[in-house]
């Protein structure tokens, strides 16, 4: 890109010798033929040289030289002037100009001082240019650095590092709550609630950051149960050690590349929610391996008392009716464990319907349970028909799994009352029986999955502990709950609420 | 019914699984043992001490998770039945630890501790369920024939 030069002279002799020279010399050029014009054209901007007349009618040139600089301080302004005097030389550089070229001049002079103060121009640019440059980048490293303390501050777990000997250089507020104020600097083991970091660190740090160590800190009963990580901090390692990737400990470089190990730096996360689960999921497996076990082992060990002939062909009959009643509990049990895995990615499908059709398909399915343990099965239908935006599915298991629970739970010649009612938004479907009752001491944990009364009353009696549970989960899913009210030796009544938008 | 007459021994089953009672009782009464029945930790407990049988076979897992535990711990602290060998079954996965003071039979299965500690007199032996009708009598032999 060729320079840029306005000249600005009254003479048009001047303004016509210097655009020729100029011209021919690789410039653009333009010309204005007094103060207030070439001030115009200094406001659009883009030149890299002017070429100024001192003496000029109107806006004189000392003026245009200041105004110029106001406008654009990098332009490179160079007077022009027919008596040369040191004053008006002196005063024209106050005012910011670069150089001075006196009248006549030749066209090897002007090439001279224009190509001068052009080439002043162009340094003093790419130094700007590099100057700013530099600054964005201070800019982006402190933002990249603020950046960075801004996430490991707002990090929900508690970050620490510490040095090579242990000592404490670096935490996050998260962290704060198990430090000793004034930490910084001061050995791990003296400011952290938790003392056997500094173990773990010194660990860490032995093993030349060979390995990561995870492990769950010693908390209080009760306490949030709290995991920490320790990882090494690596010196620079090179290109390799960023190839690398992560390590085999899943934190921090590679180590294997090599590099330095300069501290260590421990992530301390809240696991207490993860524990209970595990926990949880744990219990529930063991819970359904003895729910299966005891069913098979019962069937495995009638079967063998047949086939071995340890048992008389008479009384076959017996054993394998038992042997079928056992394997349909599995069957409910395999059912209703699909039914808990379903409430956990509900699949729902909802419609409006009346209870009454969930109802009458419950009764069917029940009727011959009902029959064998002479339970008689009452429905208290509403006046009115009621209808709900449900679950078919789910509101039918509802039904069925109380109704069932109140014919097993009861006692020959008892009876089941099966009836429901809107209050407001919601369902309310109720099953009395006149069974023999819950001791109040399992009043809290019905509803548990697998939790069962376990005594010489029930012992008989099948099931998988797990029909309540779902009838709860059911009812919470419909934003409702289920209440049990029970008198041992008497009867239950259990009420189960459900938003599901009835109506007549 | 092979050996229906002889009367063996005494053997006390507690189980709150119908069934399985059944089972050991058909299985251990066709052995030519007199058995008696429990399905609470409780009534166990109490035939235990009246009947003084000559083997109980306890399962764990009764109305808790570990009730059989508590059954052996409360025969082991009466003199009246610290004697009596037990076994005990469970259908529950390993998740529940065996209390240590239990843990004789493992080492030993079916094997009496009597003189390793007067509390141990119970041949305590732990089996996962399944146990089968014939295996189970033959633990029982095994004991009462030492």
């Amino acid at each position: 890109m060729p320079g840029k030069v306005l000249v600005i002279d009254d003479e048009a002799s001047i303004r016509l010798a210097c655009e020729k020279v100029l011209t021919a010399a690789g410039y653009e050029v333009e010309v204005a033929a007094d103060g207030a014009e070439g001030l115009d054209r200094l406001a659009a901007g883009g030149f890299d040289v002017a070429l100024v007349d001192l003496k000029m009618p109107g806006v004189d040139g000392m003026e245009v030289l200041r105004r110029a600089r106001e406008m654009d301080p990098d332009l490179v302004a160079i007077v022009i002037t027919g008596y040369p005097s040191y004053e008006s030389v002196v005063e024209a550089i106050k005012a910011g100009a670069y150089d001075y070229i006196p009248k006549p001049f030749s066209p090897d002079e002007l090439r001279t001082v224009v190509g001068r103060g052009y080439e002043k121009h162009e340094l003093e640019r790419q130094a700007r240019m590099l100057s700013e440059e530099r600054a964005r980048n201070l800019a982006t490293i402190a933002e990249e650095r603020g950046r960075l303390l801004t996430v490991i501050n707002s990090m929900a777990d508690g970050v620490m590092v510490t040095d090579r000997e242990g000592r404490l250089v670096l935490y996050n507020p998260a962290a704060a709550r198990w430090l000793a104020p004034g930490a910084l600097g001061r050995p791990l083991g003296e400011v952290c609630r938790w003392t056997e970091l500094e173990g773990l660190v010194r660990e860490v740090i032995a093993t030349g950051g060979l390995r990561s160590l995870s492990t769950d800190l010693v908390c209080e009963k009760g306490a949030p149960t709290f995991m920490v990580t320790v990882a090494p901090v690596l010196g620079d390692a090179g290109p390799a050690a960023a190839a690398a990737g992560p390590g085999p400990g899943g934190a921090g470089p590679d180590p294997r590349a090599g590099g330095e190990v300069l501290g260590a730096v421990l992530v301390l996360r809240d696991v207490t929610e993860l524990r209970l689960k595990e926990r949880e999921r744990a219990n529930f497996m063991a819970m359904v391996c003895h729910e299966i076990r005891a069913p098979l082992s019962a069937i495995a060990g009638y079967l063998e008392l047949m086939l071995q002939g340890v048992v008389g062909q008479e009384a076959w009959p017996e054993l394998l009716e038992r042997c079928r009643a056992r394997a349909e509990g599995l069957v409910a049990l395999v059912r209703d464990m699909l039914d808990l895995a379903r409430m956990e990615t509900p699949v729902r499908q909802v419609e409006r319907f009346p209870v009454r059709e969930v109802v009458e398909e419950s009764l069917a399915t029940l009727a011959p349970q009902a029959e064998r343990a002479g339970v008689v099965v009452r429905v208290e239908a509403p006046d009115e028909e009621i209808v709900v935006s449900a679950d078919r599915f789910e509101l039918g298991r509802v039904v069925t799994n109380l109704l069932s629970n109140a014919i097993k739970f009861n006692r020959p010649r008892g009876s089941a009352t099966l009836s429901w009612h809107r209050e407001g938004d919601y369902l309310v479907v109720r099953v009395e029986d006149t069974g023999i009752g819950i001791d109040p001491r399992h009043l809290p944990r019905l509803g548990e999955e697998f939790y069962r009364v376990r005594d010489e009353a029930t012992a008989g009696i099948p099931g998988s502990g797990l029909g309540l549970a779902i009838v709860r989960n059911i009812a919470r899913t419909y934003h409702g709950d289920m209440c049990i009210r029970s008198e041992p030796g008497a009867g239950t009544t259990v009420e189960v609420r459900l938003a599901c938008s009835p109506s007549a | 019914m092979s050996g229906a007459s002889v009367r063996r021994g005494v053997v006390l089953v507690i189980d709150d699984d119908r069934d399985l009672l059944e089972v050991d009782r058909l299985a251990l009464e066709a052995a030519g043992y007199e058995v008696h029945t429990a399905t609470t930790g409780r009534e166990g407990l109490a035939l235990a001490r009246s009947l003084r049988p000559d083997v109980i076979v306890l399962d764990i897992m009764m109305e808790t998770l570990t009730e059989g535990f508590d059954v052996a711990s409360a025969l082991m602290d009466d003199p009246a039945t610290r004697r009596i060998p037990v076994i005990m079954v469970s259908a529950y996965a390993q998740t529940v630890r065996v209390p240590d003071k239990f843990r004789v039979g493992q080492k030993r299965p079916g094997v009496g501790a009597g003189p390793l500690d007067g509390r141990l007199a119970l041949a305590t032996a732990y089996y996962e369920k399944p146990v089968s009708p014939a295996r189970l009598v033959q633990i029982v032999d095994r004991i009462l024939t030492r």
